[in-house]
């Protein structure tokens, strides 16, 4: 098979995965029924898997670029399969099949879920290989609409007015997006990224810069509403807390991150080419990367008032991409390499925290983190990868968030930059000592209200299996971090290895106890009265619908006026 | 409050957008060019508009299909799946008979013509205006007029919802099948192998194929979506 | 023409102005698919200000509308299509969980629960 079919093949086996589960719902006789759904999960989760390792060779030569179906460069739709999308393939690949192995013991069984769930997973891959803006935007509604419909699943009133509220912005930032393609084909009169590029190297007039301007702007914006950057974060806590927990884990996890590299394969693309519109990119980026450190601190302490414990991780989970998208935006290769490693990361131990949490708050019955204590009855499964998410996330050694926000640390040393995601990682700390309070052993006082004493105990092969895969995988490719590192570098287009030579320093090992150190003090602080009063005050608080719609018309006038005023 | 909000809102968009949006500037035509002069013999199709989005973009309106499937798929599943008959009965308001002489008669006549409407747009989507998408939406108001004039008991017998979804189904598996059908002529994913170097198979039967087993993807899925929304859920 | 545009921007405006003001789920969801509309609108608009004929290859005939716009639209309006048939599914839900269609009453409700 040529390298255009495997990779085609990789994007469209999980749409026959889909297809047979929806044969599956129409099957009367039970076995048979069995036979075709583990065949749906094999062929659409794990087949793509074995043909990714089969396309490894290639894409470590150099990026593979085609035209669906060999047509015509000037109409086709074009396909870049390289380096980045390998490695986002693999990141979507890995964290949906565990999360659907967890959904198949604890989460909605049904067949129309599990479709839809590969439906989810056919759009990953293929927004992370687009080239072309409209397939971009239908990728991205696919996306959407499978994740509208998978949110809603778990049927809580709740989850309806989720899902609802996430659809409303989704699809209003589409419109807007859409917008942006009409400007951009107004001017240029192409679709795909290398025929625009090709054309912004004429454009000279200032009508014309403004015209590309705006259109970035437009679609930019759209992108960060799906990225979930402040200011256009509000829709996501609700979403990731009441949707079923396979679902959180796979949204927090990849989700809110292939988008960001999917835009950033276009932006880049056309950063490449020397032209006169060189500096909008520079002043978008410039903003980008400003939010997105902001969104790490200002979201790590909205987390830290949490009273429900999936809020709590959706807060972290903003705060997170926060991260991801500060280095991102410094555009050079290498940053982008350990902005992909640390989206990895965070897909395994987030994929861990939910899994974990989920099951606990299942089996206890609430999800207060105030009510819930001795959880570590449950099992010492569910406890022990608990702490080990709690750990990775924290960034301590040897898992493998230290690792990752080492890397990220790194790119930004010296500037102010760097201080914002320190405070950050104080924040993420002291919210994970929070989190933990559910497991800690303590004598049934009068004040826990609900659950506390007979808690019941976690079993299920597959969910055992997904928390056992994801606690080793945070160790081992916290373990393996140099290597993997290496990979992604190489992989991506640049020399130097993102994660530093010397990762276990005594430098670096004094700065995670100090680390420690602060966390547990900011504890402190929070629990303390005062701490108390400031937190309830910001939990009441809750995003309202319209404000939602008025954050993303607030930071698209924003960006907007930027590129206006500076041309 | 939010009328404050609302405003600014409209504001602020109408600041980015105006300025992209309102001006004067030639459209640029070496789309429309090109097509002109190769549209027909690359595909087939006389209707360029169905040369692009079944012959050059095919992979986009595979996405848009599956767009329809998730989203047909989602809503099926949130209606079919409340409580109704828990909710007490009693609350909600007598439904309005929907079965007069008038409508019995006229959907009975009219329901022929328009499914016969709807195949004929979707197998002419190569030579005039419409295709698969037209036409299963025709097909399935069609179908929809028939399940408007009848009541309860008549009407579960022709339009049985296991049917539809036997339909959808195998549509689906059709568009998988002409998808991978050039690999066994030795071309690409979702390349036209017919009628090159001078075969006897039309080359625009690609086309004909993709525009019948979308017709009957999205026909089916719009029925089912109708029927349910029709409140036809109860098969009694 | 300048005029037509300056419309369809107000038409956007109106769709986006609704969605966030109106505070009837359906109404919600008007809006929702007028800014479609409207988006949908203004492509075929301009992408007809080249020629002057239907994209149909007929003898003679050269000045024909750019196809592009219109091929593009066609997956634009099937996907508006689908988020207006999910949200009302979701409002239909929604409107039997907590026998209200007022979004602000349906929030303070959604939130008091776990």
């Amino acid at each position: 098979m040529n390298s255009e079919t495997l990779i085609l093949a990789q994007i469209l086996l999980p749409l026959l995965g889909a297809a047979l589960f929806f044969i599956a719902k129409l099957m009367k006789n039970q076995n048979l029924r069995r036979i075709v759904e583990v065949s749906g999960g094999f062929v659409g989760l794990f087949l793509p898997l074995v043909f990714l390792m089969l396309l490894y060779p290639l894409v470590s030569k150099g990026p593979v670029r085609f035209f669906v179906g060999n047509q015509n460069p000037l109409i086709g739709i074009e396909l870049h399969f390289d380096g980045m999308s390998w490695l986002l393939s693999i990141m979507g690949f890995i964290s949906a099949s565990i999360a659907w192995l967890y959904s198949r013991t604890a989460g909605p069984k049904s067949e129309e879920f599990s479709a839809l769930f590969l439906i989810q997973t056919f759009a990953l891959t293929a927004t992370a290989s687009s080239a072309d803006l409209f397939n971009l935007f239908v990728c991205f509604e696919i996306l959407g609409i499978a994740s509208y419909a998978l949110t809603a699943f778990s049927g809580k009133g709740r989850s309806y007015m989720a899902a609802f509220s996430y659809m409303a912005v989704s699809s209003t930032a589409m419109a807007i997006f859409l917008l942006g393609v009409f400007g951009i084909y107004r001017i240029t009169g192409f679709l795909s990224y290398d025929g625009i590029a090709r054309y912004i190297t004429s454009v000279h007039s200032e009508g014309q810069i403004v015209g590309i301007g705006l259109s970035l702007v437009c679609i930019v914006v759209a992108t960060a509403v799906r990225v979930a950057i402040l200011p256009v974060y509000g829709w996501l806590p609700e979403a990731h807390a009441s949707a079923p927990h396979a679902i959180s884990a796979v949204l927090s996890g990849v989700l809110i991150k292939v988008p960001l590299f999917a835009l950033g394969r276009f932006l880049f693309l056309l950063m490449a080419t020397v032209s006169d519109i060189d500096i909008v990119f520079k002043e978008i980026l410039d903003v980008l990367k400003f939010s997105g450190t902001l969104t790490a601190l200002v979201a790590v302490l909205v987390a830290l008032s949490q009273k429900e414990a999936k809020r709590l991780l959706a807060y972290h989970s903003v705060s997170q991409i926060g991260y991801i998208v500060s280095a991102w935006a410094i555009a050079s290769p290498v940053a982008i390499a350990a902005a992909w490693m640390h989206a990895f990361y965070h897909s395994l131990f987030k994929g861990l925290l939910f899994l974990s949490i989920g099951s606990v708050t299942d089996a206890a019955g609430s999800k207060d983190v105030y009510a819930i204590r001795n959880a570590y009855k449950t099992g010492i499964l569910p406890t022990v990868s608990f702490f080990i998410g709690a750990l990775s996330i924290s960034a301590f050694p040897p898992f493998n968030g230290f690792a990752s926000k080492a890397a990220i640390s790194y790119l930004h040393m010296g500037s102010w930059e760097y201080m914002i995601l320190s405070f950050a990682s104080i924040g993420t700390v002291a919210s994970m000592i929070k989190l933990s309070r559910i497991f800690w052993p303590v004598k049934n006082k009068e004040k826990t209200k609900t659950f506390a004493d007979n808690p019941i105990r976690i079993t299920g092969f597959w969910l055992k299996f997904s928390l056992l895969f994801f606690s080793i995988a945070c160790l081992m490719t916290g373990l393996f971090a140099p290597q993997i590192g290496a990979l992604a570098g190489s992989l991506v287009g640049s020399q130097q290895n993102p994660v530093s030579g010397n990762l276990y320093t005594f430098n670096s090992l004094q700065g995670t106890l100090l680390l420690l150190v602060q966390g547990i003090a900011l504890y402190l602080i929070i629990i303390s009265p005062l701490g108390k009063l400031v937190t309830h005050s910001i939990e009441a608080r809750r995003p309202s619908f319209a404000g939602l719609l008025f954050a993303f018309a607030l930071s698209l006038g924003m960006l907007g006026g930027l590129v206006l005023f500076r041309h | 409050m939010i009328y404050i909000m609302g405003i600014v809102s409209i504001l602020l968009l109408s600041l980015v957008l105006g300025p992209m949006i309102i001006p004067d500037f030639v459209w640029p035509h070496i789309a429309r060019d090109f097509l002109l002069h190769n549209g027909l013999s690359d595909t087939g199709a006389s209707n360029l508009v169905s040369a692009i989005y079944l012959g050059y973009r095919a992979y986009d309106t595979i996405g848009e299909t599956i767009v329809l499937l998730a989203a047909v798929t989602g809503a099926v599943y949130l209606i079919t799946g409340s409580p109704a008959s828990v909710h007490g009965s009693e609350k909600l308001p007598q439904k309005p008979k929907r079965r007069t002489n008038i409508i019995s008669m006229t959907t009975g006549k009219l329901a022929p013509v328009v499914m016969l409407f709807g195949w004929y747009v979707m197998f002419f989507g190569h030579l005039s205006p419409g295709g698969g998408f037209q036409g299963g939406v025709v097909l399935a108001s069609g179908l929809l007029f028939i399940a408007l004039g009848r009541e309860n008991h008549q009407r579960e017998s022709k339009l049985d919802r296991s049917g539809l979804h036997i339909i959808e189904v195998s549509s689906l598996f059709l568009i998988l099948l002409l998808l991978s059908i050039p690999l066994v002529f030795g071309a690409s994913i979702l390349e036209n192998p017919f009628g090159k170097n001078g075969s006897t198979i039309p080359r625009v039967i690609y086309i004909v194929g993709f525009n019948m087993a979308i017709g009957l993807k999205v026909g089916s899925g719009l029925t089912l979506l109708g029927l349910l929304m029709m409140d036809m859920k109860h098969d009694d | 023409m300048m005029i037509n545009r300056i419309l369809l921007l107000g038409l956007f405006l109106l769709g986006f102005y609704g969605l966030m003001v109106q505070r009837n789920m359906v109404k919600k969801v008007f809006a929702l698919s007028i800014q479609n509309s409207a988006v949908v609108l203004l492509f075929i608009l301009e992408g007809g200000s080249i020629g002057s004929h239907a994209p149909i290859v007929t003898e003679g005939q050269t000045a024909y509308v750019d196809p592009i716009p219109q091929a593009l639209m066609l997956t634009a309006i099937v996907v508006g299509i689908c988020v207006t048939a999910l949200a009302l599914a979701l409002v239909y839900r929604l409107y039997q969980k907590y026998e209200t269609l007022d979004v602000e009453e349906i929030q303070r409700k959604a939130g008091n629960e776990q």
